[in-house]
């Protein structure tokens, strides 16, 4: 069975770039592109990995993921931030809010497989 | 605040301040009255003879400095140097040897003192800008958006050898897509960033155009007072201020504005009360039977030299987002991000249509002590606000007798603001003082 991720991103060419490696990886790979109900479709799907942008429409992968961390089924969900905001405290919030990896954009595709695999083996 | 260093009584004042004596003290020491060491300090008396040597020798100061010309200008400046790198006495006492033995090496020293603190301002201004504009970390987001699709998309390309012929189509769409959206915001980018030789603050934005037109006419406009509004029409089309067509509406509702108060309020009106009044902006509205806001409008947009002085003046909206920005020298105001909380243009939003008079101290490396008066005007509701709008005004006020007041210390922003213990700090200076 594969591993499932997934892909909270808004950039339509981003989630298209990222799906397809991540597919021929063999991962099978669902993609959501606001923030607004971002909760509610990782608590429907339950992925085995959340890739999570910070600047969404409706609301920010921060929030979704303080939000997702205080539900006891996903405290351990791997979670792996990909930002263009890669400002020191920007990655010490995403720290503190229970990230598993912060990775900032732009990114090699190498670097995101390796990850992504490195999360769930 | 930059003192005149070359007269007597300005030199006996900074002489004062740095040894840490109070008007009263010094003059009781020598023998006359505080009111009348004031008009000394201020030049409006002359001094010599005795009452010259007394206060000499009370200040630890050669008579000879005190009215000696080119020299004592010298150490004036130096000491006002001194006074920013280190407030003890034993070193300013040392800059009288310093100047008159290397006096070259003075000139130097005040040369690069100048230097540090216009890199200073810059700073103040770039940091503001970096840390708070919204427009540049909009702009750099973009383009780090599509760098990234781009850097990702050409990567599946050129390593995926058994890419699938749809794909590739699909993928090199996305390159050409990309690559132009990058264009256009690296272009949008470097024009937003692209400041001129003159001035540190770059036109941007509307609002950082509107700015600039205001600064290119000193902030004054009473050669307008009898333009129609036709007439401001066409002079604002043509300002070469105002780039854009967001900001030659903000320039058009400006001149709308400014039209009306001008009738409200005739100029020679405002000088002759201002002649009577001073600048206290309540007694002024009620000699001239005007509001406050209108008045402090008028006197910020009045020039220099037909009020005497220069005043500066900040006008925000409920949010604090700052509608105008006169600036006066050592009170820097910011275009971008949070002022210092401390300001009472704020407190003022909280208790409108109250005044509140305070005096300030700032505490940039330019900053002085300001007489400044606020004021929140509540506008009528419409039907598309569910409560009444507040626009508050500041008028600040350069204060040269700092004496006989306790200011309120105040900075521009905490990022930049040295002082410690700030029971409004939001966040750490990069001055170094962390106190939050």
């Amino acid at each position: 069975m594969s591993k499932t991720v997934l892909l909270i991103e808004d950039e339509p060419n981003i989630i298209e770039a990222i799906s397809f490696i991540l597919s021929r990886d063999g991962w099978t790979v669902a993609t959501h592109s606001n923030g607004h109900d971002a909760n509610d479709v990782i608590v429907r799907r339950k992925p085995d990995l959340v890739i999570l942008d910070v600047m969404l429409p409706g609301k920010s992968g921060f929030d979704i993921l303080r939000d997702l961390r205080q539900d006891a089924q996903f405290q351990d969900l791997p979670v792996l931030i990909l930002t263009a905001r890669g400002q020191a405290k920007d990655r010490e919030l995403a720290e503190a809010l229970g990230v598993s990896r912060f990775m900032t954009k732009p990114f090699s595709n190498a670097d995101v497989l390796a990850a992504a695999n490195g999360l769930v083996p | 605040m930059v003192l005149d260093t070359g007269s007597t009584g300005a030199r006996l004042r900074e002489r004062r301040i740095a040894v840490g004596l109070k008007q009263a003290e010094l003059a009781e020491k020598v023998g006359i009255s505080a009111s009348y060491l004031n008009l000394i300090e201020h030049n409006r008396r002359r001094i010599a003879g005795k009452l010259l040597i007394n206060l000499a020798n009370a200040l630890n100061l050669d008579p000879a400095i005190l009215s000696e010309g080119a020299q004592s200008s010298l150490v004036g400046r130096l000491q006002e140097c001194a006074s920013h790198q280190s407030p003890q006495g034993q070193v300013i006492d040392r800059a009288v040897d310093f100047a008159t033995r290397f006096p070259r090496w003075a000139e130097l020293t005040i040369s690069l003192d100048r230097k540090l603190r216009q890199m200073e301002q810059t700073v103040d201004v770039l940091n503001d800008r970096l840390s708070h504009d919204p427009h540049l970390a909009t702009s750099l987001h973009e383009v780090l958006t599509t760098v990234t699709a781009i850097r990702s998309t050409s990567s599946i390309l050129a390593e995926t050898d058994d890419i699938a012929p749809e794909w590739r189509t699909r993928f090199h769409r996305n390159l050409n897509e990309d690559s132009h959206r990058l264009t256009e915001g690296a272009q949008a980018l470097v024009s937003y960033l692209d400041t001129s030789s003159q001035d540190t603050v770059s036109i941007g934005t509307p609002w950082d155009e509107l700015d600039g037109f205001w600064a290119a006419h000193d902030y004054c406009f009473d050669d307008f007072d009898h333009f129609s509004a036709a007439d401001w029409h066409a002079y604002i089309t043509a300002a070469p201020e105002l780039v854009s067509a967001q900001a030659r509406s903000l320039a058009i509702d400006f001149a709308n504005r400014y039209r009306d108060d001008a009738s409200q309020i005739p100029k020679q009106n405002l000088i002759d009360a201002v002649a009577v009044c001073g600048f206290d902006a309540v007694q002024l509205a009620q000699t001239l039977r005007s509001d406050i806001p209108t008045v402090m409008r008028r006197l910020a947009f009045l020039s220099q030299q037909d009020l005497g002085m220069e005043i500066g003046l900040a006008c925000c909206d409920a949010s604090g987002s700052f509608i105008i920005r006169k600036p006066v020298a050592g009170f820097h105001i910011p275009r971008f991000g949070s002022a210092c909380a401390l300001w009472p243009i704020f407190a003022a939003i909280g208790r409108p249509m109250a005044p509140i008079s305070m005096v300030l101290r700032h505490t940039g490396r330019e900053g002085g002590t300001f007489d400044t008066i606020s004021y929140a005007e509540v506008q009528p509701a419409y039907d598309t606000t569910p409560y009444p709008m507040t626009r508050s005004y500041m008028l600040i006020i350069p204060r040269h007798d700092s004496d006989s007041v306790d200011p309120l210390r105040v900075g521009a922003a905490c990022r930049v603001c040295a002082r410690n213990a700030c029971p409004a700090r939001r966040e750490g200076s990069i001055l170094g003082h962390q106190g939050l």
